[in-house]
């Protein structure tokens, strides 16, 4: 039975609601932020911080607008209230930045004593609190906070009549101090305030607002010797750049604008143009003109756009380039540039303006937050590469994000550091990614025709060099030999010298042995490195078969183990011998299939497909091509291939086998891909016919077609580590991203070519024309 | 009797299933749903045969065009009740669409004891322990809807039914399928039954009112 109804109020220790305060302001830097960004949601234009060598103390003052009674006893006193969580634009149509209730524990972090003067258009406030006053075991409700009116200016409590630093004072007074604003005196600060702090806070507060954004803000942080042309924070910029990528995300689109400043062809432009092969509209890129790109999210791989609109600026900065690289991509003189990511940081995320530490941090763990350095770590290839992509490297990239609270999943961490992980963030991530990726592709675009131009010219070069001495060394003997016959009498007849009076020269049969020798053996290394780059390729596209028929070869395997253990069962337990025997029949014909799948991977790197000769391509194919025949009839695909009888090419047999496996394993993919409807039908063609002095395959499936990825530019799959990932979720995608690639490698080895262009123009279904050694091999 | 229903689109080794089950547990029967085109037709399937706990294969792609994993969720969009578990021949951790958690996901190689191997035994048998609890939950659920189902035909019939007339409607659809109530003629199921149930007891008041008058 019930008696005595009361109610017990919950409370907290004074102490745990402190810590909860510095759990989230843990450092000096964050504190400061807190601080300004108060300054800015107040409406303030103005926002000075100074720290006093001689009294140990640091003054803090804004003209903001100050808070009211109502607001300092509901607000500003509730640990955990905000007024910025409902309405957060203020009256001049900022938007405020803070939201949790808990910056105010920046000041506690800062020091044991803050006594602060608020002044709003109701009058002035004064608040006194010591924050010592929640050690001990008192509870929160029994620390209290003085508060006065006071008719006191902003200036008078400050007393900035009597700071040290009057060369920064006279400045500040230029601004309107006489109305309404906060000022805060911290006494007992909890942090040395020398130069390396100052120092260290310099450099946080001028990457504190992204440059050329904030208009009408300005921050001043000084000590008693800081000098005036110091103590007005300037946002950190990037004045030279090597690339700018500028990008907006809006509703369902990424537009890009690309920007190239790296290349200085020093007056030889027309000739460069012309033999490297940039088009017209490359040149006029090359020339300053912005390459504008756009894409919607479903052709980046997204299924929709989680987080709202966002942009940002992206620079590409060289630190450093060798003489080599300097003459061979034609790079502009960055000579005695610095590492500006120590300056500005890397890639910064800006909320509303505001910074969100601590991503581009330089030195912190979240400098490098898109993983760009592992990136580049996976793929390390040089920017003339022509198989590999080049990645661009963590410092080399700097830039600003900036996002806004309007912005959804994409919510502060409650301790200030950060955003939330989840998929708000992963997908700012990718998004971000991608605009990365698209300006390395661009610049490798340039490196790669700049890099082939390089290299005939060099070969050009060396010939020329060497015909050059030559010349001059025929000259030479030449004068030589004339001046000795003038030195001889003509008319008498003379014993011929021992030795001829030639220049001192090889036996050139030697040297033709020589040069034939070396140039073999040349060969045979090369040759030796090629079959080794073969067999690598043929022990991957093994691999791509076998991990896409795990399936179909785990359930054989399952079956023939379920068979037996049936038949197993149907003796010793119903001496059912006849039912056994039809689980053992049934054992061996799943055993037979086996032998299809072996076909298809281990017999590929048999020792005689390892060896290039002469091959008719229909009788090459023949077995392979029944064998999967028998594979895709199994998983109710029909196979229609057609081969000209008279195709000879020299050629490796697993070569030409690689690239059908990889085609087939793509196609069964796609036909086994969900969707939201059943696929009509399992169809593959592949006809295969002479083309000039070799062969073309076209091949089509009747498949889902390449994702909206792909659509717009399908090239991009024959990229390595390119894979039909959507990235919405965080299933793995289950290619390997080296299937495509290698076809391309060994097409491109046979001088070929592969068009997909037809990918283009269908909605569902892959088609791919690949020709082979028709320009010989 | 459980009736443990197995769908797969290659069916080809359900009898070794039925017969392995059968051997280890005689309260558990594993009955085919085939013949089916879609979801659907594989949801009337479960009603029609009056399942009690579902064996789905996860690569249906082929011949349904879907996924095991994608069919659960379909089913128990519409049976919340109804326990379903993925039966695979690829690695249970490749299946990564998070539609179906980790501990309802089998290897098909459980049926596989390689001859009374003593683990492998242990492991079906604990496997064949999961399905008969699974089927017994559903047994005992159903029993309790169709209390709720009799205390809410009950208001109908009051004309009280008001906002839980969807409640009555669900419960009607799983009961009536798997036979445990009676079919009610169709214009009682209609929202306006209760209306004009009310008004004919209104009139019938009324006359009898008239009636005591006269």
């Amino acid at each position: 039975m019930r008696k005595r109804v009361r109610e017990i109020e919950f409370d907290v220790d004074a102490y745990t609601a402190r810590l909860i305060g510095r759990e989230n302001v843990s450092k000096l830097e964050g504190a400061v932020l807190e601080i300004v960004k108060n300054a800015y949601d107040a409406d303030a234009n103005v926002c000075c911080l100074y720290y006093s060598n001689t009294e140990e103390c640091v003054y803090i003052m804004d003209n903001g607008c100050g808070m009211k009674e109502e607001v300092l006893r509901t607000h500003w006193m509730t640990i955990g209230n905000s007024s910025k969580k409902s309405s957060y634009v203020t009256k001049n149509g900022r938007i405020q930045t803070g939201a949790k209730g808990i910056g105010r524990f920046a000041l506690d972090r800062m020091s044991d004593e803050c006594d602060m003067l608020t002044i709003s258009e109701e009058g002035g406030l004064e608040w006194i609190v010591d924050w010592r006053d929640f050690d001990g075991s008192k509870r929160i409700s029994e620390v209290k906070a003085k508060v006065y009116d006071t008719d006191a200016s902003l200036l008078e409590h400050v007393g900035i009549r009597i700071w040290r630093n009057q060369a920064v004072v006279s400045e500040i007074e230029k601004y309107n101090f006489s109305g309404t604003g906060t000022a805060f005196r911290l006494n007992h600060l909890h942090d040395v305030w020398d130069e390396r702090t100052m120092k260290r806070l310099r450099n946080h507060l001028e990457n504190l607002l992204p440059p050329d954004v904030i208009q009408n803000f300005c921050i001043w942080f000084f000590d008693d010797v800081t000098s005036v042309e110091e103590a007005l924070i300037t946002s950190a910029n990037v004045e030279s750049y090597d690339y700018r990528v500028d990008f907006q995300v809006t509703g369902n689109l990424v537009d890009i604008q690309i920007i190239r400043n790296e290349f200085d062809f020093r007056g030889e432009e027309q000739e460069v143009y012309t033999e490297a092969g940039f088009d017209e509209e490359e040149q006029a890129y090359l020339q300053g003109e912005k390459k504008k790109e756009s894409f919607n999210m479903e052709e980046i791989g997204e299924k929709e756009n989680f987080i709202g609109d966002f942009e940002g600026i992206l620079y590409f900065y060289k630190i450093d380039a060798d003489k080599k690289n300097r003459e061979r991509f034609y790079y502009k003189d960055i000579t005695g540039r610095a590492n500006l990511a120590k300056k500005f940081g890397g890639i910064k995320l800006y909320r509303d303006q505001f910074r969100v530490r601590p991503y581009g941090e330089y030195g912190d763990n979240d400098f490098d937050w898109l993983e760009l350095s592992a990136r580049r770590n996976r793929s390390p290839a040089g920017l003339g590469k022509e198989h590999g992509n080049w990645r661009v490297g963590s410092e080399q990239m700097l830039g600003t994000v900036s996002i806004s609270r309007e912005n959804t999943n994409l919510e502060d961490a409650a301790n200030r550091n950060g955003i939330q992980e989840g998929k708000g963030f992963s997908q700012l991530k990718r998004i971000l990614l991608f605009v990365i990726s698209e300006f390395e592709r661009d610049r490798q675009s340039v490196g790669r025709k700049l890099a082939r131009y390089a290299d005939k010219k060099n070969q050009l070069a060396a010939d020329l060099e060497r015909m050059r001495q030559l010349a001059e060394e025929r000259k030479r003997w030449e004068e030589e030999e004339s001046v000795r016959r003038r030195q001889e009498k003509p008319t008498e007849a003379k014993e011929p010298p021992l030795k001829p009076n030639l220049p001192p020269s090889a036996n050139p049969e030697d040297v033709v042995k020589l040069v034939s020798n070396m140039e073999q053996k040349q060969e045979e290394e090369l040759e030796e490195l090629r079959n080794e780059n073969k067999m690598l390729q043929t022990l991957a596209t093994t691999g791509i078969i076998t991990n896409m028929f795990m399936h179909e070869i785990r359930t054989s395997t399952n079956n023939i183990g379920l068979e037996l253990n049936a038949a197993y069962e149907a003796i010793e337990y119903d001496n059912d011998v006849a039912y056994a025997l039809q689980n053992i029949l049934r054992a061996i014909r799943v055993k037979k299939n086996f032998a299809s799948w072996f076909g298809i991977t281990i017999e590929s790197i048999k020792k005689d497909k390892r060896k290039r000769r002469k091959h008719n391509i229909r009788t090459m194919l023949e077995q392979y091509m029944n064998t999967w025949n028998d594979i895709l009839d199994k998983s109710g695909t029909d196979l229609i291939y057609e081969c000209d009888s008279n195709i000879e090419l020299w050629c490796f047999e697993f070569d030409v086998e690689n690239i059908i496996s990889n085609l087939i394993a793509n196609s069964l993919a796609s036909f086994d891909q969900e969707m939201d409807r059943r696929l009509e039908k399992r169809e593959i063609n592949l006809n295969i016919y002479r083309f000039e002095s070799g062969l073309s395959m076209d091949y089509r499936d009747s498949g889902w077609g390449l994702i909206p990825k792909y659509k717009k530019r399908p090239e991009l799959i024959l990229e390595p580590f390119e894979s039909g990932h959507h990235f919405d979720g965080e299933d793995e995608d289950d290619g390997t991203g080296m299937g495509m690639w290698i076809v391309n490698r060994t097409i491109s080895e046979y001088n070929g070519a592969i068009d997909l262009s037809e990918n283009q123009r269908t909605e569902t279904g892959f088609y791919a024309k690949i020709i082979l050694g028709g320009r010989n091999v | 009797m459980y009736r443990v229903g197995y769908i797969d689109d290659e069916p080809t080794e359900f009898e070794i299933y039925r017969r392995s089950l059968q051997r280890r547990c005689k309260e558990l029967e594993l009955v085919l749903i085939d013949d089916c085109e879609s979801k659907q037709d594989i949801l009337d399937k479960i009603y029609e045969k009056q399942i009690d706990v579902l064996l789905i294969d996860y690569k249906m792609v082929k011949n349904y065009g879907f996924n095991g994993t994608t069919l659960i969720n379909y089913i128990n969009d519409s049976m919340r009740d109804i326990q379903c578990f993925i039966m695979t021949a690829v690695d249970t951790e490749q299946i990564t669409d998070g539609l179906v958690a980790k501990r309802d996901k089998y290897s098909k190689n459980i049926f596989d004891t390689e001859a009374a191997d003593q683990k492998k035994e242990a492991e079906l048998r604990d496997f064949i322990q999961v399905l008969l609890e699974s089927s017994k939950v559903f047994q005992t659920r159903r029993q309790q809807k169709l209390e709720r189902y009799r205390e809410l035909l009950e208001k109908k019939y009051q004309g009280e039914l008001g906002a839980d007339e969807e409640e009555f409607l669900e419960l009607y659809k799983v009961l009536s399928s798997y036979g445990m109530v009676e079919k009610l003629p169709k214009n009682m199921l209609d929202s306006k039954f209760e209306e004009r149930l009310q008004r004919i007891l209104e009139l019938g008041n009324a006359i009898i009112a008239e009636h005591e008058m006269e």
